[in-house]
């Protein structure tokens, strides 16, 4: 408890430390043992952000962060024989993983994977129906935060939809709240998530909030619903690794 | 169902759907890579999966960074 009193009492974001082909590294590392360190707390969350983006037949649907890949099974079954599902992660193993698991399904005509970084989709302007994210947004550094966001945007056909699954922080911080934070300060390479204000975020950079959903794993997790207004049917953001110039 | 792809094989109708990350422009496809059409880079596809990652693509000739490209492409 001693660590713990000392904690700063900030409302502030915690950085993200880790290099991106250190965070890439780490989860080919685990890749294979992925579902047993996450799934059974996630998976009530997971299925809330599922009902909120509520996938219809023949949408095509972008989840950033699949990990091993039991969104994009249900986002499949939902967009049917006529929809599409893409997925793109960073780690090339979760990838390979996620194709095993979606073959294994018979679903794999129906999804592409790639590996790739979110803060630049390799995906046109306005092509897809809607993105989800559960549980990778708040890998992302605080300034890549909007510059994913946008990026979402910027994919996202006019009234398309967003749902952002993440830990969250709240005010007052819970213990909890402040054991996380304070294990993620201390030990960022084995905690490398760390709470975000993520509704603020989502409506920061340029979405309608359409529907907030409060729950706990251990530490509370926020489902937040944006959609992209109907005028910006063309928001095209900078890349950000092309610096100042921008080209 | 009847139309499964094998699972390390890359589907050519992704091609219409991506677009290089540096400079958004449509891709082609030559034998295991997929080359950008403004800017040169060339992506790897590995076991069927492309690589979207501009730190591990193949420079275009001539090119010996990734920053040299960045400074060569025309403004957007």
């Amino acid at each position: 408890m001693n660590a713990l009193s000392s904690m700063p009492q900030s409302s502030e974001v915690l950085r993200v430390l880790q290099s991106r082909s250190a965070t890439r590294a780490f989860y080919n590392r685990i890749s294979s043992f992925y579902d047993l360190l996450s799934d059974r707390s996630e998976t009530p969350m997971r299925e809330a952000a599922l009902r909120l983006l509520a996938a219809a037949e023949g949408e095509r649907i972008l989840e950033i962060g699949f990990g091993t890949g039991h969104c994009l099974v249900a986002l499949a079954r939902s967009v049917g024989p006529t929809g599409k599902v893409s997925g793109i992660d960073l780690s090339d193993s979760m990838v390979e993983l996620a194709r095993k698991n979606l073959a294994h399904e018979h679903l794999l005509a129906r999804v592409d994977l790639i590996c790739g970084d979110a803060c630049s989709l390799p995906y046109p302007d306005n092509s897809l129906d809607a993105v989800l994210m559960c549980f990778t947004l708040e890998l992302f550094d605080t300034p890549e935060i909007p510059t994913v966001l946008r990026q979402c945007l910027r994919v996202l056909r006019p009234g398309g939809r967003l749902v952002v699954a993440s830990i969250t922080k709240t005010q007052p911080r819970g213990w909890a709240l402040q054991a996380y934070e304070w294990t993620h300060r201390h030990f960022p390479n084995l905690l490398d998530c760390r709470p975000i204000y993520v509704r603020r975020a989502v409506a920061e950079s340029g979405f309608s909030i359409r529907r907030t959903i409060h729950m706990k794993k251990w530490i509370p997790v926020a489902i937040v619903l944006g959609t992209k207004r109907a005028q910006e049917d063309h928001v095209s953001p900078e890349p950000q690794e092309r610096g100042k110039k921008g080209v | 169902m009847s139309c499964d792809l094998p699972v390390n094989a890359f589907d050519e109708r992704l091609l219409a759907l991506l677009r290089c990350p540096l400079t958004r422009s449509p891709l082609r496809k030559e034998g295991d890579w997929l080359i950008a059409e403004e800017g040169g880079l060339a992506y790897p596809i590995r076991d069927g999966i492309p690589v979207l990652l501009p730190e591990e693509a193949r420079l275009p000739e001539g090119v010996k960074s990734l920053d040299e490209l960045k400074q060569k492409l025309p403004r957007r």
